[in-house]
């Protein structure tokens, strides 16, 4: 029981103990601030398709020969509500994107808009909500970062793989998105 | 006005191909007002200020006026959100905060409004508090801009969270956790000092840097570092303490006072302490002038 042996054996093995506690409950702390924060980008989406359908309604009327737009952007609506893997929610996004890019196009060509008060209020919190929207993103994809820098980097990685952390993916802009219009600053 | 929702929409959409703006931060805030751009006259630097406090003390809500000279490449949005994460203007836990930013160089205007505070003060009412601002703006009458703009902005958020003392309860428990703190720091002092080893402090260290690496959950190296420190701390500190109790008694003077033997410390005030954690999420409008 004298051994120094043996309490060099038991101080490493709580020191080991102590790291290997500390790393998971790290990982698992970093690994659930990135779901949040992607659950943050997904409640401004829903705040953004809550939106758009009053914009809409409220420049229907103006803008009747613009069919083709509306129902792009309600194909894109429904297909968000059906998706069911984050791949298709993503494609949803990007549809609605785009096809939200080119009604902010047309109602440029609608002086008559500018004077109806519901559609300036409107178009500011869609502003609001296009703002919000990058900067959740900003937060998700600098969580995934921390996140993956710590999954890959020695010897933490030894650790992730033991118990199954897999690095996560970033967010980036999806098909459409170069279709964004001319910015006229 | 338009322009502005197409400039959002292309760089939300263009986020992944700029990850990164050049936000450098325009130093520490002294108070509500901080006119780095030095635009606003003394006078209304200290009505504002004063009225700021003031909405804060029966409000709790953070309204932030700042001016910039240059965004240094930045955009105006992520410029104000990283200011605002920056600084945490609002409260922790209601994070109703307001932040007022005019750019001079690339003649922009912003309000950022924390999350707390987006029912209070939609986009849509920050986008026509904009709209008056402008003119004075147009103007170089930035005294008359940032007076109109705190002033609609107060009205829009007075109602939100009313009456309550939020601020006191922040300051209340740092100071209570200072207190403990010192008590602490004190308690172990007195033991150390007495007693005759030398030792003790540096494996109290040890076990204080053991115990807070595990509760914090921090990685290995970084709380075998602390650990070390700590133990260093602990090893001075005893050797300090013990040195200077038996000069004192020795000597006959009065031991000091974290031996035990008297009172002592005092509270320093008047410098601005900074905000209380509050976040946004790229609320509110931007402008142009």
């Amino acid at each position: 029981m004298k051994s120094p042996i043996l309490w060099v054996v038991v101080g490493v093995v709580l020191l080991g103990a102590l790291y290997l506690g500390g790393t998971y409950n790290g990982l698992v702390a970093m690994s659930e601030g990135v779901d949040a924060q992607w659950a943050q980008v997904e409640s401004q989406y829903q705040r953004r398709f809550d939106l758009i359908p009053n914009l809409v309604e409220s420049v229907k009327g103006i803008m009747e020969q613009e069919q083709e737009v509306f129902t792009a952007i309600a194909d894109a609506r429904t297909r968000y509500a059906g998706a069911a893997t984050p791949d298709a929610k993503a494609a949803a996004v990007g549809e609605l994107e785009s096809a939200f890019a080119r009604l902010l196009v047309v109602v440029e060509n609608y002086p008559q808009l500018r004077s109806v008060e519901s559609v300036n209020a409107l178009i500011a919190e869609l502003a609001g909500t296009e703002n919000r929207i990058s900067v959740e993103r900003m937060r998700y994809n600098e969580a995934v970062r921390d996140y993956n820098v710590s999954v890959k980097t020695f010897p933490r990685t030894l650790v992730a793989s033991w118990f199954g952390f897999g690095p996560r993916t970033l967010f980036e802009s999806v098909e459409g998105a170069s279709q964004a219009p001319e910015v006229n600053l | 006005m338009r322009t502005a929702l197409q400039v959002c929409v292309s760089v939300a959409l263009l986020l992944s191909a700029l990850p990164v703006y050049a936000y450098s931060s325009p130093g520490v805030p002294s108070g509500f007002v901080n006119d780095f751009a030095n635009v606003l006259s003394s006078e209304t630097k200290a009505e504002l200020e004063n009225g700021l406090r003031d909405f804060q003390a029966s409000t709790t809500n953070e309204v932030v006026l700042v001016t910039v000279p240059t965004l240094d490449g930045d955009v105006v949005s992520n410029y104000a959100v990283k200011l605002f994460e920056d600084w945490k203007i609002g409260t922790d836990e209601r994070d109703n905060g307001v932040l007022l930013l005019f750019a001079l160089t690339e003649r922009k205007v912003r309000i950022e409004v924390g999350y707390g505070l987006e029912g209070a003060l939609p986009d849509s009412a920050a986008e026509s508090i904009i709209q008056e601002m402008i003119p004075y703006l147009q103007a170089e009458d930035f005294d008359g801009a940032a007076r109109i703009g705190i002033a609609s902005i107060l009205v829009a958020t007075q109602g939100e969270y009313q009456g309550t003392v939020r601020t006191e309860d922040v300051v209340g428990s740092i100071l209570s956790i200072i207190f403990l703190g010192l008590f602490f720091i004190q308690w172990v002092a007195a033991i150390l000092a007495r007693s005759k080893s030398y030792w003790a402090g540096g494996l109290i260290g040890v076990v204080a840097g053991i115990v807070l690496a595990t509760l914090l959950g921090w990685w290995f190296v970084a709380g075998m570092v602390l650990t070390v420190l700590l133990a260093g701390l602990g090893l001075l500190l005893d050797y300090g303490v013990s040195h200077a109790y038996h000069e004192a008694v020795h000597a006959g003077t009065p031991t000091p006072w974290w031996a035990g033997g008297g009172t002592g410390g005092s509270h320093s005030g008047g410098s601005f302490g900074g905000f209380w954690g509050g976040s946004s999420g790229g609320g509110g409008a931007s402008g142009s002038w």
